[in-house]
């Protein structure tokens, strides 16, 4: 009789121990890894800007269209055209496939919109 | 669609001026626009049918009745700067003819979110930009193109810092939960957004059905537009019927990050809805995941006899041009227009066929508290794995014989434990006296 009061006790304890198993209640203490790793690549910098577009002359003449502004832009970032006309934002084909002209949606592509 | 023989309606939303036609020259390095990405005044419009240009004077926009001013292009030019959500947003937010047509992902819902609508670009916590993520080289904003995926792999900037920071990985590292938690365990086989996005169009409703073979009604003679309980339009006479959705659930299929397209040169099976584009990825491949997707089906005008879909002229050339389908509303005459401009060949006939079209969702992460619980996949039946089937998921599937087995000897334990305990009673008083 011994024995069935000792197991009994033994199966309470375990019982006692798994309810108060630390759960995911315990988890919001501290933060997961990948947590950390992110705030800690996401830190705020510094304003790294070293100029003031209103102060440029160049910007401050009439200017009635597009075409007129985008020409003062490149008398400073002279090679800002000449990369944007390689990219997708300008071509709107595959860059993988420009050259063929089929896919994308300035070749033909096609979606149900 | 295709922008084939729209040009001046659709590059309202290219980068560049007067992109009206085939002979827009695209060496000009004075068509290029840089304020449409650039300026921060917020006020820099183009007019929706001006071939990318704004309005060269203030102008009246037949198709939503809005007025657009020119310009302050002195104000506008001297207030560039870093692109920010609303820059990137001018286009990609209204993609589709509208806000929020498109993505499911993407609406002006995330010029100004909170962190309850986007863990990363709430306005209430770390503010990103679109570029916080999409890093750029030499003019090219990284993310996903066609076929090209937005990540070859899968690095954290740990092990390769100059990678593109693009992927959830870059930052959160492939074992991003606590060190025991199971949810780390998923990381090979479950991409982050799966979990991570319970839903898309959570604040502003997106298109989930376009059904072009209705348009062409008139009342009193004249095109109409109905609208729905959420405020969008269910009917339009120039763009048939639609159907708008808030909070949706996404669809999920295996994806190693490209995406296959169709084209309008490519035969399709009209017997079946057609998938113009599709997720590539296999369950056995290891840079495959699960991966959550807005699915927008339609209906779309095709070729019954050379079996391809057809490229539609919607937007009239001048005010001579009576093919457009927006002034004539003739079906034949527009896509015959359309596939002549595109150098294709039509029959004459066309019919509708139902299509499927798929956007990954990766924006709107949810914060944490939101996430898709284990049981939403883990469960018997209608979980949001059902469809994904070849393998096993636990609380899923189950194999008879293993649990046949597996009951047996829970039982038999049982039994044995009973009737070993109950001999051990009976038997102790013997045991006592002795």
């Amino acid at each position: 009789m011994k024995l069935y009061r000792l197991s009994l006790k033994l199966m309470v304890i375990v019982a006692i121990c798994a309810v108060l198993r630390p759960g995911p209640v315990g988890a919001a203490e501290t933060p997961a890894p990948g947590r950390a790793m992110a705030q800690q690549a996401t830190k705020e910098r510094p304003l790294w800007i070293t100029a003031d577009h209103t102060k440029h002359l160049i910007l401050q003449q009439e200017f009635n269209s597009g075409p007129q502004v985008t020409p003062a832009c490149l008398s400073c970032h002279s090679e800002a055209a000449a990369q944007f006309h390689q990219t997708i934002h300008w071509t709107w084909l595959d860059p993988a496939t420009a050259e063929s002209h089929v896919l994308g949606k300035g070749g033909l592509s096609i979606n149900n919109f | 669609m295709n922008i084939q023989s729209n040009e001046a309606r659709c590059t309202s939303c290219h980068a560049g001026y007067g992109w009206k036609g085939k002979d827009f020259d695209f060496t000009d390095p004075t068509r290029v626009d840089c304020l449409v990405c650039h300026e921060q005044t917020g006020t820099y419009k183009k007019f929706p049918a001006g071939a990318g240009n704004p309005a060269p004077e203030t102008m009246v926009f037949k198709g939503n009745g809005k007025t657009y001013h020119p310009p302050e292009w002195n104000k506008v030019a001297q207030s560039v700067g870093r692109p920010t959500r609303r820059n990137c947003g001018t286009c990609h937010f209204f993609g589709g003819g509208g806000d929020g047509v498109k993505h499911g992902d993407l609406d002006s819902s995330l010029i100004k979110p909170n962190k309850m609508l986007d863990v990363h670009m709430g306005t209430d916590g770390q503010n990103f930009d679109c570029v916080r993520c999409h890093s750029t080289t030499l003019h090219n904003i990284a993310g996903r193109v066609y076929t090209t995926p937005a990540s070859e792999h899968r690095k954290s900037l740990i092990e390769d810092d100059l990678a593109s920071k693009i992927t959830c990985e870059s930052c959160h590292s492939s074992t991003p939960h606590k060190e025991d938690a199971k949810a780390n365990d998923h990381t090979d086989k479950v991409a982050c957004q799966s979990c991570h996005i319970p839903a898309f169009a959570r604040v502003n409703p997106t298109k989930m059905w376009w059904d072009w073979s209705t348009a062409g009604k008139k009342k009193d003679g004249k095109p109409y537009t109905e609208k729905d309980e959420l405020g969008k339009p269910k009917y339009t006479t120039k763009k048939g019927s639609f159907i708008w959705s808030k909070n949706v659930q996404p669809e999920y299929f295996w994806f190693n990050g490209s995406i296959e397209h169709m084209t309008v040169r490519d035969t399709i099976d009209p017997s079946l809805p057609v998938a113009i584009n599709q997720p590539v990825g296999d369950m056995d491949d290891p840079n495959s995941r699960i991966f959550p997707f807005k699915v927008h089906r339609g209906k779309l005008p095709y070729d019954k006899v050379n079996k391809n879909l057809a490229i539609l002229h919607l937007f009239p050339k001048g005010k001579e041009d009576k093919a457009a389908y927006w002034k004539g509303y003739d079906w034949n005459k527009a896509i015959a227009y359309g596939m002549e401009y595109a150098g294709l060949k039509y029959s004459g006939e066309y019919d509708f066929i139902e299509t499927s079209y798929v956007f990954p969702s990766t924006h709107m992460v949810a914060p944490r508290e939101k996430v898709v619980a284990c049981a939403e996949c883990h469960t018997r039946s209608d979980g949001r794995l059902a469809k994904l089937t070849g393998m096993y998921l636990p609380s899923r599937d189950r194999f008879g014989m293993l649990d046949t087995i597996g009951w047996v000897a829970v039982l038999g334990s049982l039994a044995g434990v009973l009737l070993h305990g109950l001999t051990r009673m009976f038997t102790s008083n013997d045991r006592k006296r002795g």
